[in-house]
């Protein structure tokens, strides 16, 4: 588990970043967000990852690891049951390299122009307490969100939409707006806006309203 | 809803103005965009919406005396800066407005949509999957809006080309994409919380019905709705293989088209659908019903005879003689699209002949 220590809120805070075992964790996200989800994340553009390198992953995952992780799997039903895991962590390690990198560094530059909010959200429906929830919305519109355990805030998980408008199947190029982080970081603040508003999301203080 | 709550989303939907008008004057001045990116135009769309939004925001709330120094302040540097732009500047929103609110795009956004989601575990979807989700209705969601408050007479985009343009295809527009939208009734109330919430956001009136018209889903209905989704992608699939059967040799080609074919069929003439679909789910094997011998199927994708589809039992040939026609004289798309269309729906009729030589005249 690595520690980032880091100022915030004004006080010396601590994050944990990632779970033990510690391959399943990052086998997942990365394989999750930056390798199959690329379409809709675009990590390729904020990591500087080839495309083509993202595919022949995705293709070495599925044809020789037999990965089974999808949109809808759990780290719990896929990575944790994983028989290549080392396998997988050797073909992604450049890349999870550089996804820890980013949250590292977002996580640290937060304070320079606060855009995050604290919340309480339950675990499941059918639970009845609340859990101190942490959202960082970083420079590229990545949500990088934490869970509040004791004096630390251990980092669930880091993704980004950057497919808003449905852009998709339309003939027309849109690359300068595809590139744009502060316009992708502008309609994330957007969708957190609207979704910080739901029943579920309790006690929700964001930091510094005037940068949301 | 409490005022606090309602300052903000009113500062909110202000501010997504402005953020428009911001992106929109920076990709003004940047060189490095190319012709064929359409990057501002998207924004420009963006800032018809934004400020559609945040003037119906202010009726709703009945401010307009007291938002309108405010509110005539973004419209007028939304003006200004349309009116920096070139002359024939119609031309590229329109190139973009074209295809942005295409019904046929719609359509398939919507069913791509649906197809993403995996309805086993409804019940157990990761956070991060369900925002991903989220985004993916409002974002569909958003486009049944748009239209709506861009064809408005008081819409910017109405007011600034009217004069000069012709912006009757924008008004076809929207009766396609709320005739579709009204369609999925029941796939948007699945989604009933996160559009309500976004409808308490834009703080949007009572008098735009489709907002109002979700009914929750029970679970037990859910599955019906999506039941009745899959059992339309079985029969595509029936339909499409059973076609690919007939198109062995010289044909070959016309299997890459098989699956856009099916979809303009059940999209414009779903009885022809509907009518190859009743032939697919006779008792016996479709493929079995469309040749000769009824007892044994062919021994091969290829062993199908020249002349054997003349006589296939069932196939009602007004039906599709009806849809050549409907075909010959749409203009929805392209001429080697027609062409393969038309072709198929010789080739179930058994003018096999027809169909080479329309094929043959394509390859000239």
């Amino acid at each position: 588990m690595a520690k980032i220590k880091t100022k915030f809120d004004g006080e010396n805070t601590t994050f944990m970043l990632f779970q033990s075992p510690k391959e399943f964790w990052k086998n997942f996200h990365v394989t999750k967000h930056v390798i199959l989800n690329n379409n809709h994340e675009r990590f390729d553009r904020v990591l500087n990852i080839d495309i083509d390198e993202i595919e022949k992953i995705k293709s070495t995952q599925i044809d020789k690891l037999n990965c089974n992780v999808d949109q809808n799997t759990l780290q719990k039903d896929s990575c944790n049951q994983c028989t290549f895991t080392d396998e997988c962590n050797t073909i992604l390690k450049p890349i999870i390299k550089k996804y820890i990198n980013m949250i590292t560094q977002s996580v640290r530059e937060d304070d320079n122009k606060p855009t995050h909010a604290h919340y309480e959200k339950k675990k499941s429906n059918e639970s009845k307490s609340f859990l101190k929830n942490l959202l960082i919305i970083d420079k590229y519109g990545s949500s990088i969100i934490s869970r509040k355990e004791n004096k630390y805030y251990k980092i669930m998980t880091c993704y980004r939409h950057a497919q808003f408008s449905n852009l998709s199947d339309i003939e027309l190029a849109f690359r300068k707006v595809m590139n744009d982080f502060e316009w992708i970081k502008r309609k994330n603040l957007d969708y957190w806006n609207k979704t910080l508003n739901y029943r579920k999301f309790q006690n929700v203080v964001k930091h510094v309203p005037d940068n949301w | 809803m409490d005022t606090k709550q309602i300052n903000q989303n009113l500062k909110q939907l202000e501010t997504q103005a402005y953020n428009c008008l911001q992106s929109i004057s920076k990709y003004s001045y940047d060189q490095e965009i190319t012709e064929d990116d359409y990057s501002k135009e998207y924004l420009y769309f963006e800032l018809f919406y934004a400020i559609s939004n945040y003037e119906r925001a202010i009726n709703t709330l009945k401010l307009n005396k007291t938002l309108k120094q405010r509110f005539d302040a973004i419209y007028q540097l939304a003006l200004e800066t349309l009116q920096l732009e070139e002359k024939n500047y119609f031309s590229r929103l329109n190139n973009f407005g074209e295809q942005y609110f295409s019904d046929v795009r719609y359509t398939n956004q919507i069913n791509l949509f649906k197809e993403g989601i995996n309805y086993n575990s409804l019940e157990e979807i990761p956070d991060d999957e369900k925002t991903l989700i989220e985004n993916g209705a409002h974002a569909l969601f958003k486009i049944r809006d748009e239209i709506y408050l861009l064809n408005q007479n008081n819409s910017l985009f109405v007011n600034y080309f009217s004069s000069t343009e012709k912006l009757d295809h924008y008004k076809a527009f929207e009766e396609k994409i709320s005739v579709i939208h009204k369609e999925n009734r029941w796939f948007w109330s699945v989604f009933n919380e996160i559009i309500e919430n976004y409808r308490l956001d834009l703080l949007v009136p009572a008098t735009n019905t489709w907002w109002y018209d979700l009914a929750e889903l029970s679970v037990e209905s859910f599955e019906l709705a999506i039941a009745a989704n899959i059992s339309l992608q079985q029969e595509k699939t029936t339909v499409a293989e059973t076609l690919r059967k007939l198109m062995a040799g010289e044909f070959e080609k016309l299997k890459e088209s098989t699956n856009n074919t099916i979809d303009w069929i059940i999209d414009h003439h779903k009885e022809s659908f509907s009518h190859l679909s009743n032939l697919t789910q006779s008792p016996s094997l479709a493929f079995q019903t469309w040749s000769e011998g009824m007892d044994e199927p062919a021994k091969s994708d290829h062993a199908i005879k020249k002349d054997i589809f003349v006589s296939v039992p069932g196939v009602n040939n007004e039906i599709i003689e009806d849809l050549i026609n409907l075909v010959q004289f749409t203009d929805d798309i392209n001429e080697e699209e027609k062409k393969h269309i038309i072709a198929t729906a010789y080739l179930i009729i058994g003018k096999r002949k027809e169909a080479l030589d329309l094929l043959d005249d394509e390859k000239k």
